[in-house]
């Protein structure tokens, strides 16, 4: 992103390349981060920390943190790719698409098993 | 064990990264903007589940719709809980949130946001010029109260709305001495009555929602 500063040169706003960076992953980025909280893997802290940037610049946070709490069920579509993330076998996180652009909540919390609720 | 708790846990989990987030931000004004985005979530879906029945289509529309309205109500008692009174720091912020309760039916709500319009129009809060036209927007829900014999705030909704509608004169009397010396006691002092406030308020939305779900599911 560009803003006009002279009839010759422009200013590079680095906050906005940011913004248009991580718009398009953000969801992934958040869910990769709540997966990593299920499992502590070590990718948790700089993923909040990018996610946390995130929220910091962007004048629609309210809106969009608002949007990933609520239920699904009537507005939480999948854009993009429909990836979801998951304690892998072996340790660390594992991604795995998901099938038809609705996610499937019952296979990712059977699949967090360190997440335990009695 | 019901079939949508795999969901809730999730949404759970969802709700308290998000509130991590919050935490970690270090900003009322985003944190109290989120959770008037919550409620007025709450008040839409409240809105759609007083529809006639007639007007679903299908029953099971209508019970995803309740299932969908106690989520919610379990995301905004979490907020609450984790946000605390800190959560509406900003007038503008209060104003939103004594609308959106003067809006439901429920006249505990109802109350009790007259209670808070009432701390708030004493002059203890400094309401800026700019939120002036939010107070205009309650006018019309105060009057229903005040009209109805009924509510028990009835007489101070009447009062309010006379407050607001002579603000023009009686605050700028007040304007100049006494501003910042009330802007910052008030400031405390509405922190404190919003974590009283929040307690009362969401521990009867947490006991009704969780009984109307008791109802939904053994119906």
């Amino acid at each position: 992103m560009f803003l006009p500063h002279s009839s010759s040169t422009c200013i590079l706003i680095p906050y906005l390349q940011v913004l248009s960076a991580l718009t398009p992953v953000i969801l992934h980025l958040f869910r990769l981060f709540c997966a990593a909280t299920m499992g502590k893997a070590n990718i948790r802290v700089k993923c909040r920390q990018v996610v946390m940037s995130y929220f910091r610049l962007a004048p629609t946070a309210a809106s969009d943190l608002t949007n990933l709490m609520i239920p699904p069920s009537h507005l939480m579509k999948t854009t993009a790719l429909p990836l979801c993330f998951m304690p892998g076998a072996s340790g660390g996180l594992e991604v795995r698409r998901a099938i038809g652009a609705w996610r499937d909540f019952e296979q990712e919390v059977s699949s967090a098993s360190p997440f335990h609720v009695n | 064990m019901p079939e949508w708790l795999p969901l809730n846990l999730l949404l759970f989990l969802q709700a308290e990264c998000v509130l991590e987030l919050l935490d970690g931000l270090q900003n009322d004004a985003l944190a109290g903007d989120v959770f008037l985005c919550l409620l007025e979530e709450v008040s839409r879906v409240r809105r759609e589940l007083n529809k006639e029945t007639s007007q679903w289509d299908s029953q099971e529309s209508a019970f995803e719709a309740s299932e969908y309205q106690f989520l919610l109500l379990q995301t905004v008692v979490t907020a609450s809980e984790r946000l605390g009174s800190a959560v509406l720091s900003q007038p503008n912020q209060v104003l939103k949130f004594i609308k959106s309760m003067l809006t439901e039916a429920d006249a505990e709500a109802a109350q009790l946001s007259v209670a808070l319009l009432v701390m708030i129009l004493s002059g203890q809060v400094e309401i800026p010029r700019s939120d002036w036209g939010l107070l205009d927007e309650l006018l019309p829900l105060l009057e229903t109260l005040s009209n109805d014999p009924q509510s028990p705030a009835g007489d101070a909704a009447k009062h309010c709305r006379i407050s607001i509608a002579t603000r023009d004169k009686a605050w700028s009397a007040k304007a100049g001495s006494q501003e910042a010396e009330a802007a910052s006691k008030g400031d405390v002092q509405m922190r404190e009555i919003m974590k009283v406030y929040f307690c009362s308020l969401y521990s009867c939305m947490c006991f009704v929602s969780q009984l109307e779900s008791y109802l939904g599911h053994s119906a």
